[in-house]
């Protein structure tokens, strides 16, 4: 669970851009202008359809500077669960939304020297931006960009007029294709970012591990969807014995609270990390949005206000 | 000059009886950085002389914090102008801002963006508005560091040591943060902080003396009356000092704005409050060595430990 | 900043940058990386020629690891320039010997005043304040904080 800040917005124009992709212009509701950005920075979307609200992320590919609308580049896909295939059926022009406030999560690194975006089909979306944010202070990068032929390739009119030098494209009905080897050229202090289908992102990141590279050196992005949260009972059992049910309403916190067993709490929303509690067995459902991907697959530590036992029992460490 | 006095404004930090150093922030109810009290104008006066006769001490910045200053300007002046339109305005055309200040009769105008439209730093000229102390937190690759601040009244710690230091680093000083790991908990909380969703949380201390700027670098003017309270004085001359600390996501360079609002208030006006006293005597009693020793109570604790129980004595007898 | 120099697997080449004292600190790494036959390259170091090793670190490429064995007198040099070309601190490792001085930062004054490493109190050569020196690290200053001493 986490608190979704909104931002009300309306779609001022829809540009096809290539067969699959489209891109949708969006300005402020309230008429006051939109958070300027990083580059890098996506929003989620929130998209009231008539089976349910479906969340989506987007980067945003519009000028990070410019807080007079935001853009984002939605590519139709095939076996699209509602979210692409809504944007591109049903969306038009006039058309209300909310949006969460920008977010960053793909940022660019400080200390880097060089920078050199990988992408394949519409996983350029974010490196726009990034590129703008470092043409602007002056700072070196390339792109080297993959895609199935010219026609489909988003941006690329764009990209080869603003960064002629910087940009390769490799298209794949030309049979050129993007290497991993081509890792192996950059000079010290380079970091490197990739954005694509899960294969691309896996081939380079193993690639990118195996010359070398340090962890910190390399980035990605991958757009997880939300999971829908299924809240059921679970038990947990206490370190004196105590056995505590949490019912289908209630939240652990309140629980183990009610039943005069104290832990340090403060937001109850899952972001400040402080009523976190030790777990000895039993699998956890973790639903915050403070713990690593590597912290919940650890499964020995539950947010006790949002996160739930998915087992019979929950054997805590208090 | 005496700074206190102010019960209406005073933000009370305890909500149990006892007191350890966890997370205890808290989302914002009113998302403002800033808040003008009664005595903004004396904090001013203060501010103002402090900045100009010891710039050193109480300004710093890094080269590459300007775009960062620049939106802390626009956030703080938002926030100015949104909740004291009677005292504070701007004019935005272009970017040409023309900023009145009606409480200090200042109007200023300059070119958002442009350095060299203002006589210092966008920091600097913003500071001087506020009575907040402003300090500018730089995302740097996976980690925050203190690119820039202005800070007039710190609780015994040095900006200009301080400066271009990383989060875990500045808390170094304080006992047992690293060996529970909360510095890494909190320093993972801030990196998920969102744009929309400002955080705050109190921190607290207790002072001989009622000076705000109890800056490291003058702790032999105003250490030594530590050494000088007794149970008879102690109402009078001890200050329970609590900050409200506020933190906010810069969305264009994806930083974090932390700002700090300082209080004070003489145990005898805390006295006034008889839950207060007791709850107050309950910490103070029970507080472990190293919180005692780290926020330098040592020496007068059982001074204001006696004073109070005077002070609880009485609510009994009447 | 490590006392021994530790073998890091899993990368293209390694680099050695030390004096003749440092080149017997790397010999067991330098073993391992010849038995596995891995890239290597030493840079025999002088003060002299300070310039060449820039020249030769800069064309490094990413996956090189950084191993430098020098005097303390000259570490903290070639680290800021290592650092200044690229190398992180996941792709390095220094290790420093001999005299080692420290910075202390006067927390009045703001002077730098020169301390050996084990010392614990000083007085500030500038504003004559008795300090107490601390573990509180800048390394943006490269100094330790000096507080006031009490008593
Ligand atoms: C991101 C901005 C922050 C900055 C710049 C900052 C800075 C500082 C500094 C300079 C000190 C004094 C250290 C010394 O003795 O030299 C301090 C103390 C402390 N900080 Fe932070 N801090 C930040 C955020 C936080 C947060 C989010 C927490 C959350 C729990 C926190 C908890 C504390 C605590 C508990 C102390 C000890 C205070 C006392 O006992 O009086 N800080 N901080
Ligand atoms: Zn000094």
């Amino acid at each position: 669970m986490s608190i979704e800040p909104t931002l009300f917005v309306r779609i001022t124009s829809i540009e096809k851009i290539t067969k699959q992709v489209k891109k949708f212009t969006m300005s402020s509701e309230t008429g006051k202008g939109l958070p300027k950005f990083s580059g890098g920075t996506h929003v989620s979307t929130y998209l009231k359809t008539r089976s349910g609200l479906i969340v989506r992320q987007y980067s945003l590919v519009s000028h990070p500077d410019d807080s007079t609308k935001y853009e984002i580049a939605v590519r139709l896909s095939e076996d699209s669960k509602g979210g692409s295939f809504y944007w591109h059926q049903e969306m038009k022009v006039g058309d209300r939304l909310q949006i969460s406030s920008p977010r960053n999560h793909f940022y660019l690194s400080f200390k880097a020297k060089h920078h050199v975006f990988y992408a394949a089909g519409i996983g350029i979306t974010p490196f726009l931006s990034m590129m703008q944010d470092l043409s602007a202070k002056g700072q070196t990068f390339e792109l080297h960009y993959a895609s199935k032929s010219e026609d489909s390739c988003a941006f690329h009119p764009y990209i080869k007029k603003h960064y002629p030098i910087q940009s390769h494209f490799y298209f794949s009905d030309q049979q050129q294709r993007l290497q991993i080897t081509s890792l192996e050229n950059h000079p010290i202090g380079t970091h490197v970012y990739f954005c694509g289908p899960e294969g691309f992102i896996e081939q380079f990141r193993i690639a990118a591990g195996k010359l070398g590279y340090p962890e910190s050196s390399v980035h990605y992005e991958r757009f997880l969807p939300t999971q829908n949260k299924a809240m059921k009972a679970f038990k947990v059992i206490l370190q004196n014995g105590s056995e505590l049910i949490v019912e289908e309403k209630q939240t652990l916190l309140e629980v183990l609270l009610a039943n005069g067993t104290y832990i340090p709490y403060s937001c109850r929303v899952g972001r400040c990390g402080t009523c976190e509690i030790p777990v000895a067995e039993g699998k956890i459902e973790h639903f915050d949005d403070f713990l690593s991907e590597e912290q919940k697959n650890e499964q020995n530590c539950i947010l006790a206000c949002v996160s739930r036992g998915c087992s019979d029992k929950l054997v805590l460490k208090i | 000059m005496k700074w206190t006095g102010d019960l209406a404004h005073f933000p009370y930090p305890f909500k149990d009886s006892t007191y350890r150093y966890s997370n205890n922030s808290i989302p914002m109810k009113q998302p403002l950085s800033i808040e003008v009290t009664p005595s903004y104008k004396k904090e001013m006066l203060l501010k103002r002389k402090l900045l100009s006769d010891h710039p050193e001490r109480c300004y710093q910045s890094l080269l590459h914090s300007m775009t960062g200053q620049w939106e802390i300007v626009e956030l703080v002046i938002d926030h100015l102008v949104s909740k004291y339109p009677q005292d504070f305005s701007v004019k935005k055309e272009n970017n040409s801002w023309i900023f009145t200040n009606k409480i200090l009769d200042e109007k200023i105008e300059f070119i958002f963006g442009e350095k060299n439209s203002l006589p210092c730093e966008p920091l600097f000229f913003i500071s001087q508005h506020v009575q907040e102390d402003l300090i500018y937190m730089r995302q740097r690759d996976d980690n925050l560091y203190l690119d820039a601040g202005q800070l007039c009244f710190p609780a015994n710690w040095s900006l200009a040591f301080n400066i271009g230091m990383k989060f875990k680093s500045i808390h170094h000083p304080i006992p047992g943060f690293k060996e529970e790991g909360l510095d890494q908990r909190i320093l993972q909380f801030l990196m998920r902080l969102e744009a929309g969703t400002p955080w705050e949380r109190l921190n607290w201390s207790l002072m001989a003396g009622d000076r705000l700027d109890t800056s490291l670098e003058t702790f032999d003017q105003w250490g030594r009356l530590r050494k000088q309270v007794t149970s008879e004085n102690a109402g009078e001359l001890v200050h329970i000092r609590v900050e409200v600390q506020k933190l906010f996501r810069l969305p264009r360079t994806n930083s974090i704005l932390f700002s700090i609002h300082t209080h004070l208030l003489a145990l005898e006006q805390l006295a006034t409050n008889s839950e207060w006293v007791q709850q107050f005597y309950e910490i103070l009693s029970e507080l472990p060595a190293h919180i005692i020793e780290y926020k330098g109570i040592s020496n007068y604790k059982k001074a204001v430990l006696e004073y109070l129980e005077k002070q609880l004595q009485q609510v009994k007898t009447l | 900043m490590s006392i021994e120099a530790v073998f890091i697997k899993g990368k293209r080449k390694y680099i050695f940058c030390s004096d003749e004292y440092g080149s017997r600190v790397l010999s067991s790494v330098f073993e391992h990386v010849k038995k596995e036959k891995l890239a290597y390259e030493w840079y025999h170091f002088s003060a002299e020629k300070r310039e060449w090793l820039e020249e030769f670190l800069s064309k490094q490429k990413m996956g090189t690891f950084l191993y430098v064995v020098l005097p303390y007198s000259e570490l903290y040099t070639v680290q800021m320039m290592a650092k200044r070309i690229g190398f992180s601190s996941d792709e390095t490792q220094y290790i420093g010997y001999g005299e080692k001085w420290i910075s202390i930062f006067c927390c009045r004054c703001h002077e730098l005043n020169r301390a050996e490493e084990q010392q614990t109190e000083l007085t500030c050569h500038q504003c004559r304040l008795k300090l107490e020196v601390s573990d509180h690290y800048s390394e943006l200053h490269h100094a330790f904080l000096g507080y006031p001493a009490t008593g």
